[in-house]
């Protein structure tokens, strides 16, 4: 019998919350101590490690202090030639699974992370601890039962969120709509499909999904379930007939379409990855639930979570080691990539600053001090209604240089160029910033200055650049294509600028940045416009 | 119902009341064994009586299960005994019942060993008549095999340990009834009695004999006695059910008044009074032969506290703990962790397997360890891993554990502080500790902590006491006694004793401090300790001397093993680092009992004038005290270097020479180093041989300058940060360049010290104090006034007076204050001119 469901045999409701959730409890000084504890076995293993000699050159780090003094901060690249080879022999564990991800901007197309058992326990561990505390209300309730059901929108294995459903699935019974072994050869429409109708026949207690596409899936159920007649709710079981009657009813007394709500009861609702905050009040409008956050990534696996007060998440203290770069450091080695930015730990975050986040991956992993391109910022450092005494982050977004569009797609300052040099289009100057619409939904709003003399001998309208532009989007980026294909979404707006604006903000304020200026940076380059205009008369 | 019917009925209603008895029993080997007994007892006895009264299916069938029984009681009995001995040959018990199933099963179809008998009715009454041929000796034969087999265990046993016959004599007895029974049906006078049976039945009578008075083995019941007098009531109705009709026509033949209407009263009385003396009679037995769990962890308890009272011995209270806990708790394995001191790890230090690992420890900042060390409890593990704490454990950890089959760790404290911890651990993994077994530990804890305690303080006294702290070695005070007590068990035999001095150790501990002189002694004793093994006793005898007792040695053999010694003595020092220390020679004397001496004084004096004549003669040699082996044994082929320092003056010269040419100054600064340091030394009361020792490492300091380029050494401004550091490099190229000359090595740790600085802030090693040898000491003291007294092109040279000043601000941080004493006080009084210009080297002293 599975571990959890054992214990919820036996009525262990106290030790599953505390063996999961435990966690919530401690305060800063039993938080660091897990942390320092793990990372000291985490050296011993990287350190003596073919990959971790690599990175030391020479150097051999004992203690805290040492490890986080010899150890330059990382990146993918520091990596690439060991993990996208899967040189086993030189990493500090054996690993029993390689995690994929696109590497963006990189020179290769993929980037590969090693987990070993000892990180897949942690991962399946916390997963579980995600599982009750979104269906939790408060410190201790939770209505996680054997065999319930969950409709799990998100990708299969090799990619970091299959790992759920096997991870899960270790720990305790629960049912995947449509199973996972079923779902693994469907396309993600089929596979939306296949859940929605085996959701009207069993029910469902629980729906996992990036916040992007669990809104996207939401809304095609709406249109799934008004569909059909009789025949389709014979094919439910008596339960599920009642409540879709019940809810058509509701609705036409109501005047509006018929919602998930009003046929499923969700115990639970989880959202990963970016922009969750431009759907979480749409998405709970739609289920009835709020969605309950949580951080993962393919590098550092689930490293946080948010609880039953939606308000904040927490990092797991046994996923990885977390070092913060003050926003001011991280901005500087952005532009200077000489710079070494410091670091603070958990229990040296100030509350409203933003940091972005490196980490150390626990149980045998591969990465130290790795930037993982994300940014929080610290939302306080304990929470009454939480009754938790360690800190809380919000999730602000991808670090400056990346754009990311609802989790799904991230396009890099090399992509645009790419995709600008593919193109052809007689583009001079660019930048590129992410900007929401009026619906809070993001995209990524490009800026052009165009050849003056192409003007006259091509047709040039923000439209059609636009339409190239996406083109080669679509091209260079599976991503880019799949967020069209599945979200229906065309996340690009191009606003010509006016010929010399770039060269006469050069002049006036400095270089802009390509990529994501400051609203401060974009109106100095707005502002430039006008002052071509007056230079030019 | 035959008139001897009753025989079998009475043996199985035995049979089925010890196996009832012994189905309630906490299971183990020996229980499950003797279960086994009982269990083909009763298959005999039943199956022979169910033949008898031709039940159904047929009489062949309980034949052929009456003669399984047979067959298999003779394994059973065998498999008991192998359990009961303690032995595990799991091959030959599979061997046996292997054999014996076989020819079982091929005699069921065919009968091709003993067929099943034919049933012949004689005067209306039926017989069984067998037909038997050699071939049923084939299947006797196994079952007398596995008997001898089973005696010669029992012999060689009762041999061994006379409880062990006490208590299996009256089982053997039963064995040898219950086979004689069988091999008197073959008597014809006791033809149609069920001799065999009642023999068995007799056996059934020495079971519960050697149970309940010989205390065969005490069982743990694992149901209340209550089921058991359920049970025994069962048993009675049973037997009344059987008896009743008998017993009402004999109430009707002899007692006709009570036979009447009043028979069933009469019955029921007898009955109930029947039931009671039975269930007094299982009463009394059960309480004879059970012993109740809680009972049992108290005599348990108070034979533990009893036992570790009486023993100091560690190792022996180690044992009774685990021994303690495996008798208590259903615990497999028991492994006892202790902590050396306070951070040290838990390391185990004893188990009750003598080939499990023994390496494992536990950290002391893990998890389980911060846990136990805040509560008195004990800690399921499986509780453990519900708690938050429980994330902090490394895999390692977790692994180990899980490898292990730990199940519950029982913390050992003193005064609050957790000192050591008892892990137990089950194969399968499944809890088997109870809330009883939970009570128990912690008492045994506590007590076991207290006996850890002292018995720790005893030995550390005890060791204290007769080692030496420096080297592990024994004292010379208790290698005295050792040399007594081996003197005295060696009279028949021999005994030699070798006295090893370490050659100029004295110097040694000047070149390179007493620090190194230390280290020096502690490779010497696990030279020595490595070289003796079990073989003999080692001793520091004093400040430099190591003394070997080899009990059983000749004079040749301890002579071997001597140079042995000596030789790999010469070769520690060998060079492998950046520079080379100068290699340690012995000087050995051997005395031998009875060759060379009669008695304990008389091998130390003569081992003492042995050394003395090793002294004598040159020193780095072996000398035995024999006047006819009387052979001194130079170690020629060592080519160790002589002391006499004078020796290598040539190359000394042809050095400074080379220095002169290339750098002038240098030159000129390593005469004047070395008139000053040779100055120093001579008022430091220094000898001879180490004052030419420190002239020519004075002369030598700065060779390595012969790689700084001219324009370095010789530029009139400031130098750069970089130039510097090629300047500060010309200790380790002093150092290289002496190194490729061995004859030199004595000199290396002068020079390769003279940058250091006596509060320890200095180059290349950054030692401090006493540490730094004092050659190096006094060259610092001797470089430094030269360097500040002498003009150069980029500086004028410093009056003596503010240098005077300098030396003395500089006394306990870059200078021995000693030094800089003795030093001021030679130019105060004049011994020692400033020497700093040309002029001076004239009124250098000859060199």
């Amino acid at each position: 019998m599975k571990p959890v469901d054992e214990m919820l045999k036996k009525k262990q409701y106290r030790e599953i919350w505390e063996q999961y959730c435990g966690f919530l409890d401690l305060d800063l000084p039993g938080y660091m101590k897990i942390q320092n504890r793990l990372l000291l076995e985490q050296i011993g293993l990287w350190a003596d490690s073919q990959l971790g000699r690599s990175i030391l050159k020479g150097k051999q780090p004992k203690t805290v202090e040492e490890f986080r003094r010899m150890v330059p901060l990382t990146t993918y690249e520091d990596y690439a030639d060991v993990l996208l080879l899967k040189r086993d022999d030189m990493l500090p564990e054996k690993p029993l699974i390689w995690i994929q991800t696109t590497w963006e901007g990189g020179r290769h197309p993929v980037k590969l992370a090693p987990y070993t058992r000892g990180m897949l326990d942690t991962f399946r561990d916390n997963v579980v601890a995600c599982e009750l505390l979104c269906t939790s209300r408060a410190k201790g309730q939770f209505k996680t039962r054997p065999h319930d059901k969950i409709l799990y929108g998100l990708a299969p294995l090799p990619y970091a969120t299959g790992l759920l459903p096997v991870t899960l699935s270790e720990a305790v019974s629960i049912d995947f709509l449509p199973p996972v072994e079923e779902a693994v050869d469907m396309t993600f429409s089929q596979r939306n499909k296949a859940g929605f109708k085996l959701a009207m026949k069993q029910g469902l207690d629980y729906f996992f999904g990036l916040g992007s596409v669990a809104y996207a899936v939401s809304m095609s159920l709406g249109s799934m379930s008004s569909g059909g007649g009789l025949k389709s709710l014979l094919k439910c079981s008596p339960k599920m007939a009642v409540k879709i009657l019940r809810g058509k009813y509701r609705c036409r007394r109501e005047g509006r379409a018929l919602m998930p709500k009003d046929l499923f009861e969700l115990k639970g609702f989880m959202v990963a990855g970016t922009d969750n905050r431009c759907y979480r009040d749409d998405l709970e409008e739609l289920w009835g639930v709020r969605p309950m956050e949580l951080f993962a990534g393919t590098e550092p696996s689930l490293v946080g979570t948010e609880t039953w007060t939606r308000n904040g998440i927490y990092f797991f203290p046994d996923t990885c080691f977390y070092e913060f770069i003050p926003e001011q450091d991280m901005m500087k080695s952005l532009s200077d990539p000489s710079f070494q930015p410091r670091t603070y730990l958990m229990d040296q975050v100030v509350p409203g600053e933003k940091y972005e986040l490196a980490v150390t991956v626990f149980k045998g992993g591969a990465f130290a001090r790795y930037r993982v391109g994300d940014v929080y910022r610290c939302a306080g450092l304990e929470s009454r209604e939480d009754g938790a005494r360690i800190p809380r982050f919000e999730y602000v977004d991808r670090i400056p240089t990346i754009i990311d569009i609802g989790g799904f797609t991230r396009i890099s300052e090399q992509g645009i160029k790419t995709v600008v040099e593919l193109s052809g289009l007689p583009v001079t100057d660019w930048t590129a910033r992410k900007e929401f619409s009026k619906e809070n939904r993001p995209y990524m709003h490009l800026y052009v200055e165009m050849s003056p003399d192409s003007l006259v001998s091509s047709a040039v309208t923000a439209e059609i650049l636009r339409e190239q532009l996406s083109t080669y989007f679509r091209y260079i980026d599976q991503d880019y294509r799949d967020l069209k294909k599945i979200l229906g979404i065309d996340p690009l707006q191009v606003t010509i600028l006016r010929c010399g604006a770039f060269a006469a903000c050069r002049e006036r304020y400095g270089e802009p940045p390509r990529m994501n200026p400051s609203p401060h940076e974009m109106e100095n380059l707005l502002s430039s416009q006008g002052f071509c205009e007056r230079r030019g008369s | 119902m035959g008139a001897f019917d009753y025989i079998p009925v009475i043996a199985l209603a035995c049979y089925t009341f010890l196996f009832l008895v012994f189905l309630a029993a906490k299971k183990n080997r020996i229980v499950t064994s003797y279960l086994f007994v009982i269990l083909a007892s009763m298959v005999w006895t039943g199956g022979s009586f169910f033949m008898r009264i031709q039940l159904w299916p047929s009489y062949q069938f309980w034949y052929h299960v009456s003669l399984g029984g047979l067959l298999y009681l003779a394994y059973a009995l065998f498999y008991f005994v192998n359990a009961f001995s303690g032995q595990r040959r799991p091959g030959f018990c599979k061997f046996w019942f292997l054999l014996l199933t076989a020819g079982f099963v091929a005699n069921i179809p065919t009968g091709i060993f003993l067929k099943w008998p034919d049933l012949v009715l004689v005067d209306g009454n039926a017989v069984f008549v067998y037909e038997m041929s050699w071939t049923v000796g084939v299947l006797f034969a196994i079952a007398a095999g596995i008997m001898f087999h089973m005696i010669y265990i029992i012999v060689t046993n009762c041999k061994k340990d006379p409880v062990f016959r006490k208590q299996i004599e009256p089982t053997l007895a039963g064995i040898v009834l219950m086979f004689s029974g069988n091999l008197a049906l073959l008597i014809p006078a006791l033809k149609g009695f069920p001799i065999d049976i009642l023999c068995c039945l007799l056996n059934a009578g020495l079971m519960f004999y050697a149970l309940t008075k010989r205390r065969l083995f005490r069982l743990k019941m694992l149901t209340s006695e209550a089921v058991c007098y359920g049970a025994s009531l069962i048993a009675s109705v049973i037997l009344f059910y059987n008896l009743s009709p008998r017993f009402l026509s004999f109430l009707k033949a002899y007692f006709p008044r009570l036979g009447g209407s009043n028979s069933t009263l009469v019955l029921g009385c007898l009955f109930l009074i029947v039931s009671l003396l039975f269930m007094l009679v299982w009463k009394k037995f059960l309480n004879a032969v059970f012993i109740k769990e809680d009972r049992m962890k108290q005599e348990c308890l108070q034979q533990f506290s009893l036992t570790v009272s009486k023993s100091l011995r560690i190792r022996d209270i180690y044992e009774e703990i685990t021994r303690a806990v495996k008798a208590s708790t259903e615990a497999d394995s028991v492994y006892i962790c202790m902590q050396d001191h306070r951070d040290a790890p838990f390391s185990t230090v004893h188990t009750d397997k003598p080939l499990a690992d023994n390496s494992f420890f536990l950290r002391a900042d893990s998890p389980i360890v911060a846990r136990l060390q805040e509560g008195d409890d004990g800690l399921f593990l499986k509780e453990f891993r519900y708690s938050v704490a429980y994330k902090a454990m490394w895999d390692s950890e977790k692994k180990l554990l899980a490898g292990l089959g730990v199940e519950y760790i029982q913390p050992l404290k003193d005064q609050g502080e957790l000192v050591g911890i008892i892990l137990l651990s089950h194969k399968n993994g499944k809890s088997r500790i109870s809330a009883d077994d939970v009570a128990f530990l912690a008492a045994l804890a506590s007590v076991a902590s207290i006996a850890i305690k002292n018995s720790m303080l005893y030995e550390q006294a005890y060791r204290e006491a007769v080692t030496d702290e420096l080297t592990g070695l024994y004292n010379r005070k208790h290698f005295n006694a050792k040399m007594e007590e081996l003197f005295l068990s060696c009279k028949k035999s021999s005994l030699v004793l070798v006295l090893i001095n370490v050659d100029d150790f004295k110097l040694y501990n000047q070149l390179y401090g007493m620090a190194e002189g230390d280290r020096a002694l502690q490779r010497i004793a696990r030279v020595i300790t490595a070289s003796i093994g079990e073989n003999g006793v080692a001793a520091r005898y004093s400040g430099k001397e190591f003394a070997i007792l080899l009990p059983h040695y000749d004079v040749l053999a301890a002579k071997k093993l001597t140079e042995s010694i000596s030789r790999q003595i010469y070769s520690l020092n060998e060079s492998g680092g950046e520079y080379s220390i100068k290699r340690l020679t012995i000087s050995a004397g051997i005395s031998a009992y009875p060759y060379g001496a009669s008695t304990p004084k008389e091998l130390l004096d003569n081992v003492d004038l042995s050394v003395y004549h090793a002294k004598r003669s040159g020193k780095n040699a072996i000398r035995v005290f024999d006047t006819t082996v009387n052979g001194v044994k130079k170690l020629e082929e060592s080519g160790a270097p002589k002391y006499i320092y004078q020796e290598y003056e040539s190359t000394v010269f042809a050095l400074t020479a080379a220095i002169d040419t290339k750098d002038h100054y240098t030159f000129r600064h390593s005469n004047n180093v070395a008139y000053y340091a040779t100055s120093l030394g001579e008022a430091l009361g220094m000898n001879q041989d180490t004052i030419e020792m420190l002239r020519q490492a004075a002369l030598l300091h700065d060779v390595g300058k012969i790689g700084i380029p001219e324009s370095i050494l010789n530029k009139p401004g400031r130098l750069t940060e970089e130039e510097f550091g090629v300047v500060k490099g010309h200790v380790e190229a002093s150092i290289g360049i002496i190194k490729h000359l061995p004859s030199l090595d004595y000199v290396i740790p002068a020079v390769t010290g003279h940058h250091e600085r006596y509060d320890g802030g200095g180059y290349p090693r950054g030692i401090a104090g006493e540490n730094i040898p004092l050659t190096a000491r006094i060259l610092c003291v001797a470089d430094s006034f030269d360097a500040m007294v002498s003009k150069r092109c980029y500086k004028p040279g410093i009056p003596l007076k503010r240098v005077m000043e300098i030396l003395r601000e500089e006394a306990g941080k870059q200078f021995d204050p000693r030094l800089v004493e003795a030093f001021l006080s030679l130019l105060a009084s004049g011994r020692v001119k400033v020497a700093a210009d040309e002029s001076s080297l004239k009124d250098l002293p000859p060199q």
